[in-house]
């Protein structure tokens, strides 16, 4: 693997969704500000992880390629995350990948150690010696786009951050509330009409709490009736029609 | 008080004891050279030993050592032909223990890096036929 990109093996073998990803993708959403498709979730993580591998480089992680000075204080993944401080930096001596320079780094007192900085790709391994190009990512959805929309379902799934509703997720955070007097004026609204309605009609007599978005507003209601066992959809999730279960 | 002395086990960790090549007037620097792949024995063999930059492939640190070991370590040990089943156990034994620039190791240790289900057979080698290429058990 050169310069530390993110290979074929990292999508087939490696790739999970973090608890990083998830509030990444809660912030998507929110910058959205409506509820996300799979695809959309799945097209940011990519991104996410395919920049990830190169800002390592700039976030404060130490990366051999990176170049550092004295002072800085580097986190260290080999040393348990330790976070230690550049102390010296001087030439390395190696015509395997000169140029490149050593950086001594302090941990804590009698704790120096030199790593690397500056080199030009990471050194050789039996493991990569079938060198992977870094994918882009057209390449990795294409190649690898049912498996990691498979793991990023079950992760939302298996989490409380977000709720799905009609093929879109929301994070719980951003739902907009409705309480049992809005739900007993929607249950008033269909009996007296004795018609199945849609989210739309439903919200032009449910006095919303808040100003929200009209797409919060529809995954809301739709998701909160959809719990509601007073509720049935005779439509389908992506074109609700609401009934009384009990008219039904 | 009578000494006691203790016979190694498949717990017991040994490494290379390069003073044990000196005592019998083995040039180390011969042997290593001898487990350099054909090419880079050729391209080494007018060239002085120097101490250079070892670079750890998984954590990026640095240690100091001999460009010869330093060629094994970062060349010579992840090619297919470097420990091979063709190799004598006892030069086998030699390359393990450079290619991890002699940290201790187990037989059992030992074993798994050749792919052996033995580490019985080769604790026997290790304790019951004289010290195998300087491998002896480290002292605690």
């Amino acid at each position: 693997m050169t310069n530390g990109s993110r290979g074929d093996s990292y999508w087939r073998e490696q790739f999970a969704l973090t608890a990083e990803d998830e509030e990444a993708l809660q912030e998507y959403a929110l910058q959205m500000s409506r509820p996300l498709t799979l695809a959309e979730l799945v097209r940011a993580v990519v991104d996410r992880h395919s920049a990830s591998s190169v800002d390592e480089a700039r976030d404060g992680t130490y990366s051999p390629i990176g170049r550092y000075k004295a002072g800085q204080k580097l986190r260290f993944a080999s040393v348990g995350n330790a976070i230690g401080e550049v102390i010296d930096v001087r030439a390395g001596r190696n015509p395997r990948y000169d140029p490149f320079e050593v950086i001594r780094v302090q941990f804590g007192e009698d704790d120096d150690r030199e790593f690397a900085s500056g080199l030009e790709s990471l050194p050789a391994t039996g493991r990569d010696q079938e060198e992977e190009d870094a994918l882009d990512a057209e390449t990795i959805l294409a190649e690898y786009g049912d498996l990691v929309s498979g793991r990023v379902r079950e992760a939302l799934e298996s989490s409380d951050a977000f709720l799905r509703y009609g093929g879109r997720w929301l994070p719980t955070v951003m739902m907009v509330g409705f309480n049992e007097g809005h739900l007993n004026i929607a249950e008033a609204m269909i009996d007296i009409t004795g018609e199945a309605m849609g989210p739309d009609e439903l919200l032009t007599e449910v006095p919303l709490d808040e100003s929200a978005p009209a797409e919060l507003a529809r995954f809301s209601l739709n998701y909160v009736l959809e719990q509601d066992a007073r509720f049935t959809n005779l439509g389908s999730e992506s074109a609700p029609r609401w009934y009384l279960s009990r008219l039904k | 008080m009578k000494l006691q002395l203790r016979r190694p086990t498949l717990e017991t960790r040994f490494h290379i004891d390069w003073d044990w090549f000196e005592r019998h007037g083995i040039d180390p620097e011969s042997i290593i050279r001898s487990q350099l792949s054909d090419d880079l024995r050729a391209s080494l063999a007018n060239q002085p030993v120097e101490i250079v930059d070892h670079v750890d492939p998984e954590s990026g640190e640095v240690i100091q050592i001999d460009s010869l070991r330093e060629t094994i370590m970062a060349d010579c040990q992840w090619r297919p032909d470097y420990l091979n089943t063709d190799l004598p156990l006892s030069q086998a034994l030699l390359r393990i223990f450079l290619a991890n620039n002699n940290q201790p190791l187990t037989a059992v240790a030992i074993a798994q890096r050749l792919g052996r289900h033995d580490p019985e057979a080769i604790l026997r080698l290790l304790t019951s036929s004289g010290v195998q290429s300087g491998v002896v058990p480290v002292r605690s």
